[in-house]
């Protein structure tokens, strides 16, 4: 026979093959739990997942200016060469008319980076002050975020291309600089951070003001 | 046993059109889309969890599955009842409107087609040259292994392994892991490397990154085009068809019915 003491609290949901589990009924603070089935790690209440994703964003926010202000790559034409920033690549092609690019490069690396930080902070801030609303505009938000944050990237890709075509010795050569490891750590730091990241407490939140609205009023 | 499922649903069980084919879909689409995929919500919250048939899937385990009857939804987590579709339906959440499954026809053939091609495709990318790059009687070539190593030569090391990562090591994990699964799948083989496999390709999805590359290889070539005389390598092309086709393959499987299949597997097995 079944015992009649289960409510839907009393069940774990494994976030990685969506397997329930019934949480154990006694159960110490450094427990953890693994699914039966995929043998994943399964998340009890809310963890620390803010805690480390505010670790996350921060340090990504630090590495962001050093990434925005540090060359990432330099070109050597005829032996002379100048160390370039995302910025001033940017302004080169504006300059050499090519706009489209200049503004793709813009919007992949200075952009992106920046509204990813910004709306994984709102995100946080909403969860941690149990905001109820919009959850559903939210969690688009955090959709969002999750599959623009790879497509920075492309500025260390392009480097990467640039760097492995043009070695012609002294007549043309590109090096890659400081600054493109530091904008591909900011990159790893909030895609890692979107991953951290409990949506689900976008929704428990919400549900939960509800409840007790509904209860009071 | 999909009549005791159907026996812990609800009377008042809805059937109600997706709302998201409604808000994104445009008027002739919707037309289009309401014949074949005609989709529902899965169920009713539950408000009485003492109910026997949850309970089947509980007893006696420290941690039960209990799967057959109850499907949480992926994004917020709420609970629905399972209940089996027809091909081309899907379900979804309640609350939030994700997809909770879906039932696919020839789900695993077209998995099966897909990345015996995507294999292929890999194979033919790797082996030639994407660009080529000639000025005053050099050249030099770019291949996807030689892109991966430039930044070793630069001596970031990091960088060339998150490359690595991005561009060789991930599609390769991921086009063979859904192959042995597929297999694993079809055959009943015992699943646990299956399950295993599959646990790491979800959760590391987002960092295969070949078509981020692709854009970056297409700004290489506008940014280059007026200095030097450029070549597009055979590769080129294999490696715009392999992104197609593992963008296909990574969203024809339903996660849902692989994790139950391969569960299906071990009961089997």
């Amino acid at each position: 026979m079944p015992d009649p003491g289960i409510s839907a609290a009393d069940i774990l949901v494994c976030r990685v093959c969506g397997a329930l589990s019934r949480r154990p009924l006694h159960l110490e603070p450094h427990d953890h739990l693994y699914c039966q089935r995929c043998g994943g790690r399964i998340r009890i209440g809310r963890g620390n997942s803010i805690e480390v994703t505010w670790a996350l964003l921060i340090a990504a926010a630090i590495l962001y200016v050093p990434a925005n202000l540090l060359p990432v790559m330099s070109v050597y034409m005829l032996g002379s060469g100048q160390p370039d920033t995302i910025i001033s690549g940017a302004w080169h092609l504006v300059a050499a008319g090519q706009w489209p690019l200049a503004l793709l490069i813009f919007v992949a690396s200075i952009v992106v980076p920046l509204l990813k930080l910004l709306a994984l902070i709102f995100l946080l801030l909403g969860m941690q002050h149990g905001s109820s609303r919009h959850p559903r505009e939210r969690m688009k938000l955090y959709k969002m975020t999750e599959y623009i944050g790879r497509w920075s990237m492309v500025d260390v890709f392009v480097v990467a291309i640039l760097i492995a075509l043009v070695q012609f010795g002294n007549l043309a050569r590109i090096e890659a600089n400081t600054g493109t490891f530091c904008f591909a750590s900011v990159v790893v730091l909030t895609m890692l951070a979107a991953h951290t990241l409990d949506e689900h407490l976008i929704w428990d939140t919400a549900y939960r003001q509800r409840r007790d609205r509904k209860k009071h009023g | 046993m999909p009549a005791a499922v159907n026996a812990c649903l609800p009377a008042e069980f809805v059937s109600v059109p997706l709302p998201d084919c409604d808000r994104i879909l445009p008027h002739w689409a919707k037309r289009a889309v309401s014949g074949g995929l005609r989709s529902i919500y899965a169920g009713i919250r539950i408000n009485n969890l003492n109910d026997p048939a949850i309970h089947a899937g509980l007893s006696g385990n420290f941690i039960g599955i209990m799967t057959e009857q109850l499907v949480a939804c992926e994004e917020c987590g709420r609970l629905h009842h399972y209940r089996p579709l027809t091909d081309g339906q899907t379900a979804t959440c309640r609350r939030c409107g994700a997809v909770l499954y879906r039932q696919r026809a020839h789900m695993l053939e077209m998995m099966l087609a897909l990345t015996l091609t995507g294999l292929t495709l890999y194979l033919l990318t790797n082996a030639f040259p994407l660009l080529g790059l000639r000025a005053q009687g050099m050249q030099q070539e770019l291949t996807l292994w030689v892109a991966c190593v430039a930044f070793w030569k630069q001596e970031y090391y990091l960088l060339t392994l998150l490359m690595a990562m991005n561009l060789l090591i991930m599609p390769l994990l991921e086009l063979c892991s859904m192959l042995w699964i597929t297999l694993t799948i079809h055959f009943c083989w015992p699943p646990a490397l299956a399950l295993t496999l599959y646990r790491w390709i979800r959760v590391l999805k987002p960092w295969a990154m070949l078509e981020v590359f692709m854009l970056g290889v297409l700004v290489a070539v506008v940014k280059l085009g007026d200095l030097a005389f450029l070549i597009v390598g055979p590769a080129f092309w294999s490696f715009s068809f392999l992104i197609v086709v593992m963008a296909a393959a990574a969203s024809v499987p339903d996660p849902h019915t692989v994790w139950s299949r391969l569960e299906a597997c071990r009961r089997h097995a």
